[in-house]
């Protein structure tokens, strides 16, 4: 940079890069990354420093895998016990009518109103069937994948282009012309209008049968609906939520509130069928603790040059089967993702690492135990969860929790001792891995949680990297374990 | 010649990568963290102050080759912080003598500052929805400057002396 001419150039160089920094351009980072991971080869330089502490990191390995067993078997319950919550509780709502286990996966890359959901293969689900969380009715399966069996889509009742036809059952009935006990009738889909400042999600009432309307509870009512689909009646008398008044951009609006938080925390649903179609018992759509369906890693040497980062170097990478955003575990425990996977090398983020985002489910403590399921403190999905830290000082886990739906459950109305476990909802992080201890605050947040883990796993060197089914010999999608 | 130089980059490197796995050792977990010097920085800073200029470039790939054997950050944000510290301290030696300690001191403390708040913005910038603020605090990357700076103050000819570096160093102290 002998001349102000290359220094231009140079000047140049470090814009380009510094722009591509911040605005991401995949192709072109890919092969910077590419580029870089012989580097990685330089950490064989520095093994020395690992053996100093690989007493006390065995000794911090061997005692989180000691109760390993247990760990799994209660995983394994929280995940059966979670599903539950799919069926709705109203067994009115269950009479007459099949109901299909089906798992939030992932949404489709182009449409966030689309989820795409696994279930027994051999399930008979067909286009045109209901979904439903619970009492709640959440949309229509929209297609099933032929070339992966047991792999469907659901639209959402937030979609744009989404109608489903709702009663409302009000305080007021008999106005608007109507007789006492009479239902008003409306069409509901799509979302209210949140504006900039990103509003509660509601969604969009349409053609109101009495224009008077203010409140009420609002369930699907579809029986009378013109057309010839042969489900549509399944989904009568489920829920939609309860009709409000809102101001929304200086306008009055008529707006069903919503029982589910349909943006991060849905995740166990049930495909509504014909009674006939119904699928026996439970389905452990993905068993978390298969051992083929994990790979054991080797982390490289603790810590990250980013003092605020918890960032570390896996010695396993595309050629062995490990993919973006496959989970990592030691045992039942969680304790991150990979970022981006090279070939042979791959960049993990763990859990204290800012920005790193994972869903997740409640089991409440009673007594060190989890409950039985269908009581009112069985697990719960709690939704998406986002790392901010750790607090330096005690080493606790930071995640901030949106809890659009606030909590309800019976008893008193403090916070919520719980074990927070991941959920089903990414494909390459398995449910069932346990995250670790936090105290859940009630009422809408967003709220910041501190979460004890058993073992942070900073200086690990042994783990596990998720690679779900592809090694087991079987198409994805064809999953039907048991626990 | 050229092989002694070869030969001299390639010890800066193996230098570089221990010093980077060290400042990593020494942050894990700690709640001393951000006081840790950023070890790997200050090396480059006080080798570049006696570098010929024209090799600057080689010292900021080879600082960001090493950094990411350990680092989870992108490739191409440690390719461009490196970049950007070597000329903002071309800049800077052009205008302050970077060999006498104070100034050698205020400009490592003052870059250490720079780069950490770069990879700092970058995580915030990939992940906007998530964090919607910089992941880490004032005081911390203060603490990390002013320590990388202390270091720079009382080590920093030493660090330029390591063995096996003395092809790269071409201006006297």
């Amino acid at each position: 940079m002998g001349s102000s001419r290359s220094r231009t150039l140079h000047l140049i160089v470090f814009l380009f890069l510094a722009a591509l920094s911040l605005r991401p351009w995949k192709s072109f980072e890919d092969k910077i990354e590419v580029a870089f991971e012989p580097a990685r080869a330089l950490r064989g330089l520095t093994l020395p420093l690992a053996w100093l502490s690989a007493r006390e990191v065995r000794a911090a390995e061997t005692a989180l895998l000691a109760g390993e067993d247990s760990r799994r078997a209660t995983g394994r319950a929280v995940l059966a016990s979670a599903q539950t919550s799919a069926a709705p509780a109203d067994l009115a709502l269950a009479r007459g009518r099949g109901l299909i286990h089906a798992e939030v996966v992932a949404r489709a890359l182009d449409d966030p109103n689309r989820a795409i959901v696994r279930f027994a293969p051999g399930s008979e689900v067909a286009r045109g069937m209901p979904a439903v969380c619970g009492d709640f009715y959440v949309g229509r399966v929209v297609s099933v994948d032929p070339s992966r069996p047991g792999e469907g889509a659901i639209d959402l009742v937030t979609g744009k282009d989404f109608r489903v036809g709702g009663a409302v059952f009000d305080p007021g009935s008999g106005s608007g012309g109507r007789t006492a006990g009479e239902p008003a009738l409306l069409v509901v889909g799509g979302v209210v209008p949140r504006g900039r400042e990103k509003a509660e999600l509601l969604l969009a009432t349409h053609c109101p049968s009495d224009p008077s309307l203010a409140a009420g509870l609002v369930r699907v009512r579809e029986i009378d609906a013109p057309g010839n689909d042969p489900y549509r009646g399944l989904a009568d008398g489920f829920r939609l939520g309860s009709l409000e008044r809102v101001q929304r951009g200086g306008t009055n609006l008529l707006a069903v509130r919503p029982g589910l938080d349909y943006s991060s925390g849905l995740f166990q649903i049930a495909v509504v069928c014909p009674s006939q179609h119904a699928a026996a018992g439970l389905n452990l759509a993905q068993d978390p603790f298969v051992e083929d369906r994990w790979l054991d890693g080797h982390l490289a040497l603790a810590g990250d040059p980013s003092f605020w980062r918890e960032g570390r170097v896996l010695s396993a990478g595309t050629d062995q089967g490990v993919e973006d955003g496959a989970a990592l575990s030691l045992g039942a425990s969680f304790l991150g993702c990979v970022v981006r996977a090279g070939h042979s090398t791959s960049k993990v983020r763990l859990l204290g690492d800012a920005g790193l985002e994972f869903s997740a489910l409640a089991n409440p403590e009673s007594g060190g135990r989890p409950l039985a399921p269908g009581t009112s403190d069985a697990p719960f999905t709690i939704g998406r969860l986002v790392s901010l830290g750790r607090d330096r000082s005690d080493g606790v886990l930071l995640l901030r929790w949106e809890a659009a739906i606030p909590l309800e459950m019976d008893g008193s109305n403090g916070p919520v001792q719980a074990v927070l476990y991941t959920a089903s909802g990414q494909r390459a992080v398995p449910p069932g891995l346990r995250i670790g201890t936090t105290v859940l605050p009630r009422g809408r947040g967003p709220f910041l949680l501190r979460v004890r883990q058993e073992q942070d796993g900073l200086s690990f060197t042994r783990v596990r990297v998720w690679r779900g089914l592809r090694a087991s010999g079987r198409p994805d999608g064809q999953e039907n374990d048991r626990p | 010649m050229i092989a002694s130089r070869t030969l001299a980059w390639a010890l800066f490197a193996a230098w570089i990568t221990w010093f980077f796995a060290l400042q990593a050792r020494l942050s894990a977990g700690s709640s001393a963290a951000p006081w840790v010097p950023d070890l790997g920085l200050v090396l480059s800073l006080s080798l570049l102050a006696r570098l010929e200029e024209r090799e600057a470039p080689v010292l900021a790939l080879v600082l960001a080759l090493s950094r990411s054997a350990f680092s989870s950050e992108p490739a191409v944000a440690l390719l461009a912080g490196s970049l950007g510290l070597v000329l903002l301290a071309l800049a800077a030696r052009s205008v302050v003598e970077l060999t006498g300690p104070l100034w050698r001191a205020l400009i490592t403390g003052g870059l250490v500052l720079a780069f950490d708040l770069w990879l700092a913005l970058v995580q915030a910038a990939r992940s906007p929805d998530a964090i919607g603020r910089l992941p880490v605090g004032a005081g911390a990357l203060l603490a990390a400057a002013l320590s990388s700076a202390t270091l720079a103050l009382v080590a920093g000819p030493a660090l330029a002396h390591l063995p096996g570096l003395t092809p790269l160093r071409r201006r006297p102290w």
